[in-house]
C-alpha cells in the first residue's frame, strides 16, 4: 500500500478500499492540517476543518477525475470546508465552539497525543526547520523570528525594521517560500 | 535560491492572509481566487505548510518557557526613609489612641514644651568653631640671624644695650602655627580651605625677634655698639 501512488490508492478507495483511503489520509493529513490552519489561523479550527475535508472527500472520491492531482484535488476541498466552517461560525457568532462529543469521530487528523513513531517523525521535522531557518538569510530569517516568535503585526515590522509594508510581507513571502524548498529537499521519512 | 512568483500576483496578499493581517475586503477577494485558481491554492497549501512547521517549532521550543524574573537593584533609600516615617508615626498614633484623652493631651503638650525647650537650648548655645577638622602643624623654625633694626632716631650717649623686645612682641603668648592642613575630600570648596588658612595665618602672629634667640658669637649684625665706636656720633 505505501508502494502505490495517490492516484493508484485512490482507485482502490473509489473501490471500497478504507485502507487506501487511510494511506492517502496518512500522507496527506499534515499538509492539509497545515492548509487549514494557514486559512483557520487557529489550531482546533483547523483541526476541525481537515476532519471534515477528509470526511468530505472520503464521501465524494467517486467524483475525483483524474485530471487533476490528488493534492490539489484535496487542497480543494479543504478549502471549500475552511470558508464553509467560516460562514458557519460568523452566523453563530461564536469564535469557538469546543464541541466535546466531536472528539470521537476525529479518526483521520493525527491527535496531539502522538504515538512513538509520529513523536520520532515530530522531533526530526523540529530539527530540519530549526536548521532551516538557520540557514536563510539575515533578512529573512529576521522577518520570520518577529513574526512567529515575537508575534508582531506586519505594521510593527515595519516600524522597527524601517521598512514599507509590503517589503515586509514580500520578504515574509520569500521566507516561507525558502523555507518551504529547504524542508522538501530534505523529507522525513514517516516511519 | 529562485523564488518563482506564479501566485496570480497575491504573494503579499497570501502571507497576509495567512497571519490574519487582510482586511475582510481582501480576504473575501483571495477566498474567492482560491476557489478558481487551483495554483494559488496549491501554493497557499505548501506556503501554510513551511509556516505550521516554524509554528511548531516556536511552539514546541519556546511557548512553554518560562521567563526568567530579572530583579534590578535599584536604590531604595527613598522608599525605606518613608516606610520608616510612616511606621514611627503609626507606632505613635497607637500610643496616643490606646490612652485617654486628658492622658493623651498632657503627653502632647509635654512633648511641645520639651521642644521648645530644645530649641530655645540650642539657640542660646554657643557656636562650635568650625575648624574642627582642622589640623595644624607645628612649623620647624629655624633660627636665622636677624638683622637690628635700622631706624634710629637719636644718639643714646650711653653703650649700654637696648632692650627691643618690648617694641616688637606683640601678643604675649606666641602662636608657632604657619602650616595649615585641611582635612577634607578632593571635592571640598576652596573657599573654606581660604577661610580656615587666613583664620590661622600666621602673620597675624609674629613672632618678634629676641636679642637672645641668637649667640653673640655669631652675630656679624650692626650693633648699637658698633655705630659709637670712636667718637660719639661718628656715623650720623
Amino acid at each position: 500500500m505505501i508502494d502505490l501512488t495517490d492516484e493508484q490508492l485512490v482507485e482502490k478507495a473509489v473501490g471500497g478500499n478504507a485502507d487506501a483511503f487511510g494511506e492517502i489520509v496518512r500522507r496527506w493529513e499534515r499538509k492539509i492540517f497545515a492548509l487549514c490552519f494557514g486559512m483557520m489561523g487557529r489550531e482546533d479550527d483547523a483541526r476541525d476543518a481537515a476532519q471534515e475535508a477528509f470526511i468530505a472527500a472520503y464521501r465524494n472520491i467517486k467524483n475525483f477525475r483524474g485530471d487533476a492531482k490528488v493534492s490539489s484535488w484535496l487542497h480543494r476541498i479543504a478549502v471549500n470546508q475552511c470558508l464553509t466552517i467560516k460562514r458557519r461560525q460568523k452566523t453563530r457568532a461564536e469564535d469557538f465552539l469546543d464541541d466535546e462529543n466531536g472528539e470521537e469521530d476525529r479518526t483521520f487528523v493525527a491527535s496531539p497525543l502522538l504515538s512513538p513513531a509520529r513523536k520520532t517523525e515530530q522531533a526530526e521535522r523540529l530539527t530540519l526547520v530549526r536548521q532551516a531557518v538557520g540557514s536563510l538569510p539575515t533578512d529573512l530569517r529576521q522577518v520570520i523570528v518577529m513574526k512567529e516568535f515575537e508575534e508582531m503585526t506586519f505594521q510593527e515590522i515595519s516600524e522597527t525594521l524601517e521598512l514599507p509594508l509590503s517589503t515586509v510581507k514580500s520578504r515574509l513571502y520569500t521566507a516561507l517560500k525558502q523555507l518551504k524548498m529547504k524542508l522538501e529537499r530534505t523529507p522525513v521519512e514517516v516511519v | 535560491m529562485k523564488i518563482d512568483r506564479d501566485n496570480c500576483g497575491f504573494d503579499e496578499l497570501m502571507v497576509a492572509y495567512i497571519y490574519d493581517e487582510a482586511s475582510s475586503i481582501e480576504r473575501r477577494r483571495f477566498e474567492g481566487h482560491l476557489l478558481d485558481c487551483v495554483r494559488c491554492t496549491d501554493e497557499f497549501a505548501l506556503l501554510s505548510n513551511a509556516r505550521l512547521s516554524v509554528f511548531e517549532w516556536q511552539k514546541e521550543d519556546f511557548a512553554d518557557l518560562a521567563t526568567p524574573h530579572f530583579e534590578i537593584p535599584y536604590e531604595r533609600t527613598n522608599t525605606v526613609i518613608e516606610n520608616d516615617a510612616t511606621g514611627w508615626l503609626a507606632k505613635l498614633q497607637g500610643v496616643f489612641s490606646g490612652l485617654g484623652f486628658p492622658v493623651a493631651a498632657a503627653a502632647g503638650v509635654l512633648v511641645v514644651l520639651g521642644l521648645g525647650f530644645a530649641a530655645v537650648m540650642l539657640l542660646n548655645a554657643p557656636q562650635p568653631e568650625i575648624a574642627a577638622n582642622i589640623e595644624v602643624e607645628r612649623p620647624v623654625v629655624e633660627k636665622q640671624p636677624i638683622e637690628a633694626p635700622s631706624v634710629i632716631t637719636a644718639p643714646v650717649p650711653t653703650a649700654a644695650p637696648v632692650n627691643l623686645e618690648s617694641e616688637y612682641e606683640v601678643e604675649s603668648e606666641p602662636v608657632p602655627a604657619k602650616a595649615v592642613k585641611v582635612k577634607r575630600p578632593k571635592a571640598s570648596r576652596p573657599a573654606v580651605t581660604q577661610t580656615a588658612e587666613r583664620s590661622v595665618s600666621p602673620t597675624r602672629t609674629p613672632k618678634a625677634p629676641a636679642l637672645n634667640d641668637f649667640e653673640d658669637l655669631d652675630d656679624r649684625s650692626l650693633r648699637l655698639t658698633d655705630l659709637f665706636e670712636g667718637e660719639i656720633g661718628g656715623v650720623y
